[in-house]
């Protein structure tokens, strides 16, 4: 089409901006205190190897991890998928509190002073209500972690679901 | 003809409002910014900040660069890549079922779906009408 038309001086106009804009790329690094590499968390898992940013507060943990948590006292297990996810099918114990209702319980789960470990989970490790929950919560529990593959992880082992 | 210009001048003011709007916001808050990034599990992790602060970066850039003649093509070509790209990624997200919101305007941002696709393109087809042969700016060095 004619009007699509990259002529030299377009091409040259691009490099001047993207050169322009690396330098206050740089600059920017130079003057906040914005890191220039993230703080990431690795996770082996049974698929093989994920690399996450690491959420404020709230870390995520293996189906291991999990388990061990799960037979500590003052545990409360958050399932964040919806309500007919819920009632379908979740893992003993749990309680379900929807990614997008956090908020209304939050007063409620302030009063549960007993509690000390929070696991939230969701659907798989393709979801992320479970990470968001848990760096909400993360700031009214000592110990707030997120399991990674969450449902599909559980039932893919075979233990037993309510 | 008077239309194309009014037509032209809306184009920019619409593209540079969104375009300075949406790297501010981004500029604001940089770590919701590369964790909205991050989401689309596309990119790998360690070249996240910086690949985020020169995207926030190059969005102000173009933003103020349609109304400098000598830069206008330039930042009309970007914004139209950069639109094309974002609206390949979404539709990536989209199927791959992730629910994610697309970072777009930082934090707060709607969800991908097939009204931010729609979005983007409008903003493609303005930006690619910037680049008629009408509105090529007169250039001082030719």
């Amino acid at each position: 089409m004619k009007f699509l038309k990259l002529t030299l001086n377009d091409i040259r106009d691009v490099v001047i901006i993207f050169i322009s804009v690396t330098v206050l790329t740089v600059l920017h690094f130079l003057i906040t205190d914005f890191p220039l590499f993230p703080d990431t968390t690795r996770l082996v898992y049974d698929a093989g190897e994920v690399e996450f940013l690491t959420p404020v507060g709230s870390d995520p943990i293996d189906l291991n991890t999990f388990l061990e948590i799960r037979e500590r006292d003052s545990v409360l297990i958050i399932d964040t998928r919806s309500y007919e996810d819920f009632v379908t099918g979740h893992i003993p114990g749990a309680v379900n509190i929807p990614y997008e209702e956090t908020f209304q319980y939050l007063t409620e789960l302030e009063q549960m002073k007993n509690i000390r470990y929070v696991i939230t989970y969701c659907d798989g490790d393709d979801c992320l209500s479970s990470v968001e929950t848990a760096g909400k919560l993360a700031f009214i529990f000592p110990v707030v972690r997120y399991f990674f593959g969450g449902w599909k992880t559980w039932t893919d082992h075979g233990y037993p679901v309510v | 003809m008077k239309f194309m210009k009014v037509l032209k001048i809306v184009c920019m003011v619409v593209l540079s409002v969104t375009f300075l709007v949406s790297g501010f916001a981004k500029l604001l808050d940089p770590h919701a910014f590369v964790k909205d990034v991050m989401n689309y599990r596309l990119f790998p992790v360690q070249p996240l900040h910086m690949l985020a602060v020169w995207l926030i970066m190059l969005e102000i850039f173009v933003a103020a660069g349609l109304w400098f003649p000598f830069l206008q093509r330039g930042s009309a070509w970007i914004i139209a890549g950069l639109m094309s790209f974002f609206i390949i990624l979404i539709a990536i997200a989209m199927i791959r079922g992730l629910d994610i919101t697309c970072g777009c305007f930082g934090p707060g941002s709607q969800k991908v779906g097939w009204q931010k696709i729609f979005e983007n393109l409008g903003l493609l087809i303005m930006s690619l009408f910037l680049l008629r042969p009408e509105s090529k700016p007169n250039r001082s060095h030719k």
